[in-house]
């Protein structure tokens, strides 16, 4: 069987996957349904499960990470142990806990690690905590059009002429599968393997989930970075007490006035600050998987223009995808700078 | 009913109608991902109701699907205000097949699985909607043709011509 025809037969309605998505999102809503009846019949014992749920949730520990910044909830504290993270860094910035694959991924808790987004969190908190039990991908696109709809992602807000960023990285926090206690460097091969897998097919996901997502951007002018860490950058983050996105882009910085000093400073850069430079970015295309939609608004222009003069002189029927993107933005893998762009309706 | 028979009953259910279900879905809305959503949502709701609720199960299941999923279809018509719609290959119908149809197959086998993917994504609905019917459900041309009321040639050639703009991508 050719390659072609393997990428189909697994990646479009896959049978087995679906199946386990549908019984993992079953799973959660069975688990929400039995804590209403119970609420229903015991509620002097649920308001103070709910005490202590609170109160653990304040100590939430999630293993080689820190305890959470943001103000804890029920909702926010995570059934288990979290497998994955994806940090999303646009300012603000955001991390998203991720359950293990058995469990489809679904998100265990979103915790904001920086100052903005605990404000937007505190603004938003029941749209945020709707996301729990949910997808990662719903999550991530949640925060990135509140980001966009409390205008962090306004044209004003990043005057780099390498336009705007977000960066999502993912991480596999709990790769020791086979629950031997090791530490990264001597995780079995098996394991090392299964979490690589995973991260790529995590990474994956949330490519596929982006492309759409900016297929919709009215804009189109926001790029996505992708980026895969390690256990120990997460780790050496949480040591800084700096959001993993911003971490990692902190060690890719250049010497931008050529004086052989890279100038990071203490605080962590802002992504908008840190795209200004050519050099970053291109360091940033070589590490990460760059999403972009394509950004000459004149083009779009006249791509709709001539939709609608094409639209008024045939019939409808004839339009095979009005309505729907027909298209979604293409993707620099890491290690190559170009950047291709697709027009709207192309 | 004992849960682990409703949630084997479920399994069995959902391997025997999974594949004509979302060719049916397939067929009628055109994306590849809307047929998931869709197709995900009705057997979602039909674990609910069988396996969680305890529902007794429908004379005829896979009507009761194919109903559930018109509804969803009915949604996703609504959303859009807007008729699913054949393309305009007739236009194009002075393309020639490619000489070697074997050697653009030959051709995918030298990239990578996941950006092989992403391209096919990236084309156009009608695109995707031939290459799954074609490759993940072994349709013949002739049978997608009858499903989509098209001419044989017609699918054909928007199959060759989906391989030959994915080809593009990667050159």
């Amino acid at each position: 069987m050719n390659r072609l025809k393997t990428v189909v037969q697994e990646q479009a309605l896959n049978e087995d996957a679906m199946l386990h998505r549908i019984r993992s999102k079953q799973h959660v809503i069975h688990k929400e349904e039995s804590f209403m009846s119970m609420k229903r019949l015991l509620p002097i014992g649920l308001a103070a499960a709910l005490v202590i749920a609170v109160i653990a949730s304040w100590s939430f520990f999630v293993p080689g990470v820190t305890a959470p910044v943001t103000t804890g909830t029920a909702a926010e504290k995570p059934a288990s142990t979290p497998y994955a993270m994806v940090a999303i860094d646009i300012n603000p910035s955001f991390e998203i806990y991720i359950d293990s694959e058995e469990n489809g991924y679904a998100v265990l808790a979103i915790h904001a690690t920086n100052k903005d987004a605990k404000e937007l969190y505190e603004a938003n908190k029941k749209v945020l905590d709707d996301l729990m039990g949910g997808t990662k991908e719903d999550a991530i696109e949640a925060i990135i059009q509140l980001a966009r709809d409390n205008d962090f992602l306004d044209e004003d807000s990043s005057d780099a002429e390498n336009g705007k960023y977000v960066l999502v990285t993912t991480a596999i926090l709990d790769a020791d599968e086979d629950g031997e206690e090791d530490e990264e460097e001597e995780l079995d091969l098996e394991d090392k393997d299964e979490a690589e897998r995973n991260q790529e097919a995590i990474g994956y996901q949330i490519q596929l989930a982006l492309q759409e997502a900016l297929a919709k951007d009215p804009d189109g002018t926001v790029k996505v970075a992708v980026i895969k860490a390690t256990l120990r950058e997460v780790k050496f983050a949480e040591k800084d007490k700096i959001p993993l996105g911003l971490f990692i882009i902190k060690g890719m910085m250049t010497d931008s006035d050529g004086d052989g000093v890279v100038e990071t400073g203490e605080e962590p850069i802002k992504v908008s600050d840190f795209v200004k430079n050519d050099k970053n970015v291109e360091a940033l295309a070589k590490r990460a998987i760059i999403l972009e939609r394509k950004s000459d608004r004149d083009e779009i222009k006249e791509s709709r223009k001539a939709e609608n003069e094409a639209d008024e002189s045939e019939e409808p029927e004839e339009d095979e995808d009005s309505g729907k993107p027909d298209s979604v933005p293409p993707v620099t893998p890491p290690g190559q700078a170009k950047k291709e762009t697709v027009a709207s309706g192309s | 009913m004992n849960q682990d028979k409703a949630i084997a009953q479920f399994e069995a259910l959902y391997h025997q109608t999974f594949r004509r279900l979302s060719q049916y879905v397939l067929f009628k809305v055109g994306s590849v991902s809307d047929t998931e959503d869709i197709v995900a949502a009705v057997y979602a709701d039909y674990f609910q109701h069988i396996v969680q609720r305890g529902h007794a199960e429908p004379t005829n299941p896979y009507a009761y699907l194919v109903r559930m999923a018109n509804h969803g279809l009915g949604r996703l018509y609504k959303e859009r205000q807007t008729q699913m719609s054949l393309d305009d290959e007739q236009n194009h119908l002075s393309e020639t097949l490619p000489d070697d149809p074997e050697a653009i197959s030959r051709f995918f086998d030298q990239i990578d699985s996941q950006e092989l993917w992403l391209g096919i994504r990236r084309l156009s609905v009608a695109e995707q909607q031939v290459i799954v019917a074609h490759l993940r459900f072994d349709l013949t041309f002739r049978e997608i043709a009858e499903q989509l009321g098209q001419r044989e040639s017609t699918v054909k050639l928007r199959y060759y011509r989906a391989l030959d703009r994915l080809k593009k991508m990667f050159t």
